[in-house]
């Protein structure tokens, strides 16, 4: 998970000075990023209205069509070993992603973005102790301690006792098994966000126009928001978006693992799993997960490329 | 009456380095200075003579080590956030880089109501008014206001700090080299705004500079400051007609005389750079590059001293007017 | 400040590192709900067998205590006995699966920097032809695409329909078992280093000294050869030392997809089964891999860096 990390806190570096519907005018240049916009929202309208569209259930099993490859009877995408329907598995497992994703943003602008601003602004011992427990985050085996904590969580929820495992067994009920994923999340995912948006707090705080707020009188919000905050969409934006193909991988390989969402809940890291099982016999029925799930990170990797050739000055137009 | 702004042995110190290595700068050493209300007082000197850090703990945007600052009356120094924002009000101050004192993300709009959002002047109506009778003030077309700072050129954009600066109709300005960014034909357009303005509202001008041409033009008096301290002091004519510390000569000679005067000059040429503020020379801070240096100046340094009625020099071979440099 | 101040102030950080993994990794486990010995009992244990199970074990003393005792046997490289593995030494059951866990992984490595060097350096050369684009987009594949997708993929079409490889198993470093899960895990690798190599290779050729020496009638190869590249790989280090990081955790999924009997098999075997004492010290070797790795980057960056030795 660092070397991503550490990608998008190079792209973090972005001069602010380019206007909203300039940006917007630039992104849609590009026409890879527009295309890969668009099927992006395609998918998740397709996942999220798939009871609609879909007379099976992710779970509905049939003995009668087990194992049927794509494009025949069974369904657009055939069945697995138990006879459910994969179109219908995938759409599920897309929406887990999706979810996964939106948490992930959400703990990085929540947590990331407001500690990160703290830091930046106050200085000082609390900048000293988020930036060493930054540090320290960023050099621990990331995805062991993921899945040691999704251990710890799971077991909680299973058959954990007091108060702590009551809330986390009522979390788990809201979130669709999702719990041990979303604490992943929260420990993980304000990290980067924190480090980019602290050095761009120090950078525009040296400037003349917030020396300029405070001889007008400016409270420390005001400064905060109004002119902190506005220069550090740029990065916030472009950080958020390299940020949810880690989400997305986090979760997948947490339930491919057993400890993210439990059978038969379909995350496609479970599918993936389920269907290597069969990988001699009947190859699609893991390769159809694995291709989804890898076209729609590339899909946001390639929205987030575009985003940050948008949001920096310095790049060429049209391509 | 009060003056506008009164700023007395004003000491300011950072600290540089770390640990072992750890010293003391005095960008500020002991500065006395005051502007009358209406009046313009000229701060000028190389850069690195504390010019700037002397602007910014006269209007608390940097927190003096020493000395006390007075404002309409009000002591400054020890104020509470409270009472400082009250102060905004009385005393406002002008970058001198337009493009860096303007945030690249707000609308014109948003940076001249700034002031009075912040102090919550009238209604947002009344705001939007405001915004507009300032624009018209600075001489901005009335849809400046939707526009962003960046689609504007640096004299433009200057005005538009004016406007921000005017709108809680303070009595003092701070103006911080507020042309040296510009080109020099913009330079005179928003000099000539300066001076309007302070007819019309009778503001008072810290104005600091290192363009004697402007000073001339615009200054009623001035402060010399060298490393720190304030050399020479006076009327701005006499100043410039007849300087008497010898880096105020230097200075003087250095810029472009006034066409039209026929008094010629000889030009002196300071030779190497100012000595550095981390280890100032002892004595008078000047005798580094002073043709009339003696032993004296090297260990004494030399008070300031006022000579004429309003005229104070700090030299201990002070020019004589007329005879050395006619 | 000094390179030697500044290596000792890392030393000195890693123990924190490490410390920290520790103590996360304690409180991870001991607050698992859920009963070690009742899980691989064969009937139901009675109290009296749980209760002398947990003395045995030390598990019944206050945490703290458990949690300094642990620390210091585990500093003098006494992890205890596994739980699963009837009894074995923690130590023997992780050093028997070290050595194909550690030989994907300085594969990888080594892999990622012998491909994505001379790509980057190629792409730098050639900036914005259509050799330049290719590789962003396939770069920008490489980074997407989790190796827990691309195992599966290639198993299916290199061993499933072409039959060429194996499609699972470990038979070595230096046999066809060992070329999907390198080839995988280097995907990443050489997708970063190509991109950072060439972004810095394209600085340093900007570089006015470069220009200089260009100009001073050097051919573009020696120049390129004998400057540029020393100049330009000097950033290309510190990204190898966070990819460690980075591998270490994919080694684990892909030992998991490949069935290859490492570490990183036996760590999610041991979460599965909580074998507490093995999770605990192959999280904690991982985290010395780690910390070690960026430590050896910090002191070749020292050396390697002008600008760090001199200042």
């Amino acid at each position: 998970m660092s070397s991503i990390e550490s990608a998008g806190l190079s792209a973090g570096r972005v001069p602010a000075t380019l206007a909203p519907i300039e940006i917007a005018r630039r992104f849609s240049h590009r026409r890879i990023a527009l295309v890969s916009a668009a099927l992006l929202v395609l998918i998740v309208v397709l996942a999220f209205s798939s009871d609609l569209w879909l007379t099976r259930d992710y779970a509905d099993q049939d003995p009668l069509v087990r194992n049927q490859p794509p494009l025949g009877d069974a369904g657009l995408l055939g069945t697995d070993q138990l006879g459910r329907d994969l179109l219908a598995r995938l759409m599920f497992g897309i929406r887990l992603s999706v979810a996964a994703a939106a948490f992930g943003v959400l703990v990085q602008l929540a947590v990331g973005v407001p500690l990160g601003l703290l830091a930046g602004y106050r200085g000082g011992w609390i900048d000293s102790v988020a930036m060493r427990s930054v540090d320290v985050m960023l050099a621990v085996p990331g995805l062991l301690i993921a899945l040691l904590i999704g251990m710890n969580i799971k077991e909680q929820v299973a058959s954990g006792s007091g108060a702590v495992a009551d809330v986390l067994r009522s979390i788990d009920r809201l979130t669709a098994g999702l719990t041990p994923v979303f604490v992943v999340l929260v420990v993980f995912f304000w990290v980067s966000m924190a480090r980019i948006v602290r050095g761009e707090t120090r950078v525009v705080m040296a400037r003349d126009f917030v020396r300029a707020a405070r001889g007008l009188g400016a409270g420390p919000f005001r400064i905060v928001v109004h002119h902190v905050l506005r220069n550090c969409i740029a990065p916030i934006t472009v950080s958020v978006a390299l940020l949810i193909p880690v989400t997305m991988l986090t979760e997948a390989a947490m339930s491919l693992v057993g400890v993210g969402v439990d059978p038969p809940r379909p995350s496609l890291g479970v599918m993936i799993y389920e269907g290597a099982q069969q990988i001699n016999s009947f190859p699609y029925q893991t390769l159809v997960p694995s291709i989804t799930f890898a076209a729609v990170v590339l899909l946001v990797g390639f929205v987030g490329d575009g985003l940050r050739a948008a949001l920096d000055p310095t790049t060429e137009q049209g391509r | 009456m009060d003056d506008a702004l009164r700023i007395d042995d004003l000491v300011k110190e950072y600290p540089i380095g770390s640990g072992r290595r750890r010293s003391i700068v005095r960008a500020v050493d002991g500065v006395s200075l005051r502007v009358r209300r209406g009046e313009t007082l000229a701060l000028v000197g190389e850069s690195g003579s504390g010019k700037t850090t002397t602007a910014l703990c006269a209007l608390a945007l940097e927190r003096p080590t020493s000395g006390e600052v007075w404002i309409d009356g009000r002591e400054v120094t020890g104020m509470s956030p409270k009472e400082l924002r009250s102060l905004r009000r009385q005393a406002q101050y002008i970058f001198q880089d337009p493009f860096a004192s303007l945030n690249p993300r707000m609308s014109v709009r948003e940076i001249v109501r700034e002031p009075l959002d912040i102090h919550r002047v009238g209604d947002s109506a009344g705001r939007d008014a405001r915004v507009a009778e300032l624009l018209g003030l600075v001489g901005l077309a009335g849809d400046a206001a939707a526009r962003s700072p960046h689609q504007f050129s640096g004299g433009q954009r200057q005005r538009i700090g004016i406007a921000r600066a005017l709108a809680l109709s303070p009595g003092l300005l701070v103006c911080d080299e507020p042309v040296s960014a510009l080109d020099v034909s913009v330079q005179a357009q928003v000099i000539n705004l300066l001076m309007d303005l302070q007819d019309e509202h009778d503001l008072a001008y810290l104005f600091i500079a290192h363009d004697l041409a402007v000073v001339r033009q615009i200054a009623h008096r001035v402060a010399v400051m060298y490393l720190g301290r304030i050399v020479e002091e006076g009327a701005a004519d006499e100043i410039c007609a007849k300087p008497r510390h010898p880096y105020t000569v230097a200075l003087m000679s250095a810029a472009p005389a006034r066409p039209g005067r026929g008094v010629h000059r000889e030009r002196i040429v300071l030779t190497g750079d100012p000595p550095s503020p981390i280890d100032p020379p002892s004595g008078c801070a000047f005798h580094t590059r002073c043709w009339k240096a003696a032993d004296t100046c090297r260990t004494v340094r030399p008070p300031l001293i006022e000579l004429d009625p309003g005229h104070a020099v700090a030299c201990h071979f002070p020019v004589r007017r007329d005879t050395e440099l006619g | 400040m000094s390179a030697n101040g500044t290596i000792a102030r890392r030393v000195g950080r890693t123990g924190v590192v490490l410390l920290v993994v520790y103590a996360i990794t304690f409180v991870c486990v001991r607050l698992t709900p859920g009963n070690p010995f009742a899980a691989r009992a064969p009937r139901a244990l009675s109290p009296d067998q749980q209760a002398r199970l947990e003395r045995q074990f030390g598990l019944d003393d206050p945490w703290p205590v458990q949690f300094v005792r642990y620390l210091f046997r585990a500093l003098s490289g006494d992890f205890g006995v596994s739980y699963a593995h009837q009894g074995e030494d923690v130590v023997d059951v992780i050093v028997a699966r070290a050595w194909p866990t550690m030989s994907l992984v300085g594969a990888a490595l080594l892999v990622g920097l012998v491909v994505g060097v001379p790509l980057g350096v190629a792409a730098a050369l050639r900036n914005d032809s259509w050799f330049d684009h290719l590789l962003s987009g396939v770069s920008t594949l490489g980074v997407a695409i989790p190796v827990f997708v691309a195992t599966p993929v290639l198993v299916i079409v290199l061993s499933v329909y072409a039959g060429w490889l194996p499609a699972q198993g470990w038979d070595g470093l230096i046999s066809t078992t060992a070329i999907i899960p390198i080839v995988v895990l280097a995907l990443e690798p050489i997708a970063v280093t190509a991109r950072f190599t060439r972004a810095s290779m394209i600085e340093v050729l900007r570089s006015d000294h470069h220009r200089t020496a260009r100009a001073r009638g050097l051919a573009r190869r020696t120049v390129v050869f004998r400057f540029a590249l020393r100049n330009g790989l000097v950033p290309v280090t510190t990204i190898t030392g966070l990819q460690v990081a980075g591998l270490l955790g994919s080694v684990v999924l892909v030992e998991s997809a490949y069935n290859v009997p490492g570490l990183g098999k036996e760590f999610l075997a041991a979460i599965t089964a909580r074998d507490y004492p093995v999770v605990m010290a192959a999280t904690l070797i991982f985290a010395a891999v780690i910390v070690v790795a960026n430590l050896l980057v910090d002191v070749a960056y020292a050396r390697l860096d002008p600008r760090i030795r001199s200042a």
